[in-house]
C-alpha cells in the first residue's frame, strides 16, 4: 500500500495554472526569506539562492528542513536568557512559521514542481495544454474553512506552548544563577502532582489502547508476549526435537545397511540351500523391506 | 506516525531541549508549539481511527447481489459496487434517523483523506471505473433537507470524468479516495473473472491519513464473499461442424448408428441365417434372388461422451486464465454444451495426483450444470507441493500479510523477543521480519506457541505454512509459491493414472462412446507407451478416442506459428516454446494416430471442432469423416 496519498495534479498543462502556482510559491519564498534573514546583511542573491535550495529540499522531502532552518536561525540569533515569552512579536513570528509549516506540509504544489523537470515546466508555461472543460464544483466557503480552522488550531497551539513554558522555571531564573530553595519550592511542590498525573494518563491511555484492540490483535498480543517471555525455552525444545529427528534420519541408513547385510546373508544361505535341494533351479528372489 | 511526522517531531524535541537549556524563549516557544501541534493532530487523528472507522458500514454488491456466496462465470464481466455509509437507525414510521453524534457536522464522517480499496484476488482482473454521475457532489438531498431534524446528506459518487479533473492521479478502478467529509461513499467498477474455480473477495483496505501526512493508519475490513466460478464455454452454434446430418429425425438424443441393430432405418440386406426373425425376411427380394434374404436394420443408440480431464501439477502452474487446466476446462465445457444440446449425455473422469473422480454420464441442463460444478471444483488449486523456503516466498507472504492483516504487523501487538543472535544488522532484520510473519501465520491458523517457534527454526515447516497462507488467499501457482521442476515432470505417473482412468472408463462404458482425453501429454511423448494399451482397448471396443493436449501458448504448434512476429524477447521466447511444442506434438501425434485416435495440440476452438467431428462420426457409425464404414 502506498504510504503517500497521490497529489492533486489537476492543473497540469495549463499555463495560467502553472503561473499561479509559481506566484504562490514565490510569495511563500519571499515570506520565508524575510523571516529567515531579517536583520542580516547578506546579498539578496545569496538569500534568494538559499531560499530556492531550501524550497527544493522541502519539495523533495518534507517541511521539516524549514523548521530546522528557523530553529538554527533562532539558535544563533537569539541571545541566551532572552526576555519573557509573552511578547506579541515572538508569538506572531512563531505563528507565521507554524502556518508556513502547515501550508507546505499540506499543499502538494511544491512537490509537483520539484518532481518535474525544468524543460517540462517551461513547456507547460508556453503551451495551452488541456484546459479542463468540467471544473470541479468547489464552494468558495470550502476554501476558507480549512484556512480558518488551521489558523485557529495553530493559535491555540502557540498559546498552549506559552502557558506550558510559563510553568517552567526557565529561562529567567535558572540562567541568572543558583536559585534558592524557597524560589524553587513552588516548582518542586508541583512535581508529585505532575508525576501522578503523568502516571494516571499513561494508565488511562494503555487501558484505552487495550480496549481499542481488535480480537485478533488482542489474541496476537497475548500470544507474542508469551512467546517473547518463553522464547529461549521454546527454542531449546524445538531445537532438541529437530536434532532428534535429524539424528533418527541419519541413523536410518545404518539400519538399512544392517538389513542389507542380513539379506545378503540369508541370500547366501538360500543359495546354498537351493544348490543343495534344487539342483540347477532358479534362485529365489527376495525383497528388502524398509522399516 | 509516518517518517514525515517523525522528522517533524525530532527537531521539535531537540529545539525544545536546547531552547530550555540555553534559555532561548523564541526557540523554546517554536519547538514547544510544534510539539503541541503534533500532539493535537495525533489526538484528532486518533479520534478518527478509534471512533469513526469502526462506525463505517460497508456493503459490497457483485452484479447487484450482496449475498456472501454466489455464482460467477469465467471470462465474463462483473459489476462490483461498494457502498460505505455511517450507521443510522430507523424510526417506527420508516424514516431514517442519523445518530445525534452525526448531527453535529464534523464529529462523525467519512474522510477526509481516506483511501478505500476493494481487495481482489489474482483470479479477478479489474477493468474500469463505472461512470454514474456527470457532476461530482450531490451536495444536498432535496427530500431530506425538508426535514429540519435531519442533516444534509453529503454523498460522494464520483464519475470518471469528474474524477479525471479532480484526481487525475493513477488510482486503480477498485480504489477510491475521499478528499472531503461525507456521509456516504459509493464507487462502482467492472472486473473480469479470469478462470474457473473459486473467487473470494476478502474485504476492503482502508488507508487513513491526516492533512499533513504526519499520521497514517491502515485497516482491513473483512467483507468476505465467496463465489464458485463456472468455466466458460463456446456456444454449440459457434463450433458445430458442417457435417451432413441424417435425413430422418430420430428421437432427441438418439442417433442412427450404421451398425446392425433394432432401429427403424434399413442398413443392408443379407442372406438368411437360421434364427433370424421371420418378420425380418425381405420376401420380395428373396423371391427375386430365389433365396431367403433378411433385412438388417440400423442401430439407434445414444452417443455418450466421457471427458477425461487431467488436473496434475503441470496443468495448474501459471497465472489464472493461462493455466493448461483453464484451456482444458474451456474445451470440456464447450464439448459438454454441444453434446447436451443434441441430447447426448456427458460424463467425466477428473484425475490428478490425488486420484480420480468419476461423474457418470447425464444429459439435460441439470447434467450440464452438475458437470460445470464439478469442473469448477476441480479447477480450484489444492495445497501446492512442499517447497523449500525462499526469500521471495517470505517477501510475498509479508506483502500479503501487510495487505490483509496490517494491524497484526504492528510491532506493539506482534512483539519480537530480544535475542543476542543474530548479530549482523541485515540478519537481525530478516529475523524480525520472519518472526512477525510467524506471528501472523500462527494467529491466522491458530497454531500453538511451540509451532510458532518451530517456524523460526524449521524452514520446511515455515514454507508449508507460507504456502498454505498464499494458496488460501488465491495466489496462483507461480514463483515464488512453487519453484523447481522435480515433481511436475512426473510423466510416468500421469500416463499411468490416465491409463488407469481410461480402463476404468471403458469398463463402465456401454456401446458407442466417445472418450475425450484432455491431458498435458506434450511432455509425456516418451512415456506414452504406458497409455497405448488402454487406448487400444477402448478403440477395440468400438469407442472413439480423441486427445486434446493443450499447448502452453494456447496456439496450435504449426509451422507458421513457430516464427516470431517481432524480435522482442517475449515473441522470441513464445516462438521457442511453440517450436518445442511442435517437435513434441509431432511424435505424440504419430504414436496416437497410428492407433486410430484423433489428436490435437491446442486449447482453442480447433480442439472443440475436432472433438465435435469425432462425436459426429460416432453418431453416424462411420469410421472417418469420408464415410468409410466399419
Amino acid at each position: 500500500m502506498r504510504s503517500d496519498l497521490p497529489p492533486n495534479d489537476g492543473a497540469r498543462g495549463t499555463a495560467i495554472q502553472t503561473l499561479s502556482s509559481l506566484l504562490q510559491l514565490t510569495v511563500v519564498g519571499v515570506l520565508i526569506g524575510v523571516l529567515l534573514f531579517q536583520g542580516t546583511e547578506l546579498f539578496l542573491a545569496v538569500q534568494a539562492l538559499f531560499v530556492i535550495l531550501l524550497l527544493l529540499l522541502i519539495g523533495r522531502t518534507s517541511a521539516a528542513p524549514l523548521l530546522v532552518a528557523f530553529q538554527l536561525v533562532l539558535f544563533f540569533r537569539e541571545t541566551k536568557s532572552s526576555s519573557t515569552l509573552l511578547d506579541a512579536g515572538s508569538s506572531l513570528f512563531v505563528l507565521i512559521v507554524l502556518g508556513l509549516l502547515m501550508f507546505l506540509s499540506r499543499d502538494e504544489t511544491l512537490k509537483r514542481f520539484t518532481r518535474r523537470s525544468v524543460m517540462e515546466l517551461g513547456r507547460s508555461l508556453f503551451t495551452r495544454g488541456n484546459v479542463p472543460t468540467v471544473q470541479p464544483v468547489v464552494a468558495p466557503s470550502s476554501l476558507l474553512v480549512p484556512v480558518v480552522q488551521g489558523a485557529m488550531l495553530l493559535t491555540l497551539c502557540v498559546l498552549a506552548a506559552q502557558i506550558v513554558l510559563m510553568q517552567l522555571p526557565l529561562p529567567g531564573e535558572v540562567q541568572r544563577g543558583q536559585p534558592s530553595f524557597d524560589e524553587m519550592r513552588q516548582t518542586l511542590a508541583s512535581a508529585p502532582t505532575l508525576l501522578t498525573a503523568l502516571l494516571a494518563s499513561v494508565l488511562v491511555m494503555s487501558w484505552l489502547s487495550w480496549c481499542r484492540l481488535t480480537r485478533g490483535q488482542a489474541s496476537l498480543y497475548a500470544r507474542s508476549t508469551l512467546v517473547s517471555l518463553l522464547y529461549s525455552d521454546l527454542s531449546l525444545i524445538v531445537r532438541h526435537r529437530i536434532h532428534f529427528r535429524r539424528r533418527e534420519r541419519l541413523s536410518r541408513p545404518a539400519n538399512i545397511a544392517l538389513e542389507i547385510e542380513r539379506a545378503i546373508a540369508s541370500k547366501d544361505e538360500g543359495q546354498n540351500d537351493g544348490a543343495q535341494n534344487d539342483q540347477g533351479g532358479k534362485h529365489r528372489s527376495f525383497r528388502l523391506s524398509r522399516k | 506516525m509516518t517518517p514525515r511526522g517523525r522528522w517533524m517531531a525530532l527537531p521539535g524535541l531537540v529545539g525544545l531541549f536546547l531552547g530550555v537549556l540555553r534559555g532561548q524563549a523564541e526557540l523554546s516557544l517554536l519547538s514547544m508549539a510544534v510539539l503541541i501541534w503534533l500532539a493535537v493532530e495525533w489526538a484528532m487523528f486518533s479520534w478518527r481511527v478509534w471512533v469513526e472507522l469502526p462506525q463505517l458500514q460497508i456493503e459490497r454488491t457483485v452484479n447487484g447481489r450482496a449475498e456472501p456466496t454466489g455464482l460467477l462465470w469465467a471470462g465474463r464481466v462483473v459489476t462490483i459496487t461498494v457502498r460505505v455509509t455511517l450507521p443510522s437507525r430507523r424510526r417506527s414510521d420508516g424514516t431514517t434517523v442519523v445518530p445525534s453524534l452525526r448531527r453535529r457536522d464534523g464529529l462523525l464522517s467519512i474522510g477526509p483523506l481516506v483511501l478505500f480499496r476493494d481487495v481482489v484476488p489474482e483470479n479477478i482482473e479489474v477493468l474500469e471505473r463505472v461512470t454514474r454521475l456527470k457532476n461530482v457532489p450531490l451536495l444536498r438531498s432535496p427530500r431530506r433537507s425538508s426535514e429540519d431534524h435531519q442533516p444534509v446528506a453529503n454523498e460522494h459518487c464520483f464519475s470518471e470524468d469528474s474524477e479525471a479533473v479532480a484526481h487525475p492521479e493513477p488510482l486503480a478502478a477498485n480504489e477510491f479516495l475521499v478528499r472531503e467529509r461525507s456521509t456516504t461513499v459509493t464507487f462502482t467498477y467492472t472486473a473480469r473473472v479470469r478462470s474457473a474455480g473459486q473467487v473470494v473477495l476478502p474485504g476492503l483496505r482502508l488507508t487513513l491519513k491526516d492533512a499533513q501526512g504526519f499520521f497514517l493508519a491502515e485497516r482491513f475490513v473483512a467483507l468476505p464473499q465467496t463465489f464458485r466460478v463456472l468455466p466458460a464455454y463456446a456456444e454449440a452454434g459457434d463450433v458445430h461442424p458442417l457435417v451432413k446430418r441424417t435425413n430422418s429425425l430420430p428421437q432427441h438424443g438418439i442417433h442412427r448408428l450404421q451398425r446392425s441393430g433394432l432401429g427403424s432405418e434399413l442398413l443392408e440386406l443379407r442372406e438368411y441365417v437360421p434364427g433370424d426373425p421371420p418378420k425380418a425376411i425381405a420376401w420380395k427380394v428373396s423371391a427375386r434372388r430365389d433365396k431367403l434374404m433378411t433385412r438388417q436394420y440400423e442401430s439407434e443408440v445414444p452417443v455418450r461422451v466421457q471427458l477425461f480431464l487431467d488436473g496434475s501439477i503441470s496443468t495448474r502452474l501459471g497465472g489464472f486464465g493461462s493455466r493448461l487446466l483453464d484451456q482444458m476446462t474451456y474445451v470440456a465445457a464447450s464439448v459438454a454444451r454441444a453434446s447436451i444440446s443434441v441430447g447426448d449425455p456427458v460424463g467425466a473422469m477428473l484425475f490428478d495426483e490425488r486420484g480420480a473422480k468419476r461423474l457418470p454420464p447425464q444429459g439435460g441442463e441439470r447434467g450440464f450444470y452438475r458437470l460445470l460444478d464439478a469442473l469448477a471444483d476441480f479447477s480450484i488449486n489444492p495445497a501446492p507441493p512442499a517447497q523449500s523456503l525462499t526469500p521471495p516466498m517470505i517477501a510475498a507472504a509479508m506483502s500479503l500479510a501487510g495487505e490483509r492483516y496490517p494491524e497484526l504487523l504492528d510491532g506493539r501487538v506482534n512483539q519480537v523477543p530480544f535475542t543476542i543472535f543474530p548479530i549482523l544488522p541485515w540478519n537481525r532484520r530478516r529475523f524480525r521480519e520472519r518472526f512477525l510473519l510467524s506471528g501472523v501465520l500462527a494467529e491466522v491458523f491458530q497454531l500453538t506457541a511451540l509451532e510458532q517457534v518451530r517456524m523460526m527454526h524449521e524452514p520446511s515447516f515455515m514454507a508449508g505454512q507460507v504456502q498454505r497462507f498464499l494458496t488460501q488467499a488465491g495466489v496462483a501457482w507461480m514463483e515464488p509459491l512453487v519453484a523447481g521442476h522435480e515433481w511436475w515432470n512426473a510423466d510416468h505417473l500421469r500416463t499411468a493414472t490416465l491409463a488407469e482412468a481410461l480402463v476404468k472408463g471403458v469398463t463402465h462404458a456401454r456401446d458407442n462412446e466417445v472418450f475425450v482425453i484432455l491431458a498435458d501429454l506434450l511432455d509425456s511423448a516418451a512415456e506414452i507407451s504406458g497409455l497405448l494399451p488402454a487406448v487400444k482397448m477402448a478403440l477395440g471396443r468400438h469407442h472413439r478416442v480423441a486427445f486434446v493436449c493443450p499447448s502452453p501458448t494456447f496456439r496450435r504448434p504449426t509451422i507458421s506459428s513457430t516464427e516470431p512476429a517481432t524480435d522482442t524477447v517475449d515473441d522470441l521466447v513464445a516462438a521457442a516454446e511453440q517450436l518445442k511444442a511442435r517437435d513434441l506434438a509431432t511424435g505424440l501425434q504419430r504414436e496416437l494416430r497410428r492407433l486410430g485416435a484423433a489428436v490435437t495440440c491446442s486449447g482453442e476452438k480447433a480442439a472443440i471442432h475436432m472433438v465435435l467431428s469425432e462425436m459426429e462420426i460416432a453418431r453416424t457409425g462411420r469410421m472417418s469423416p469420408t464415410g468409410v464404414r466399419r
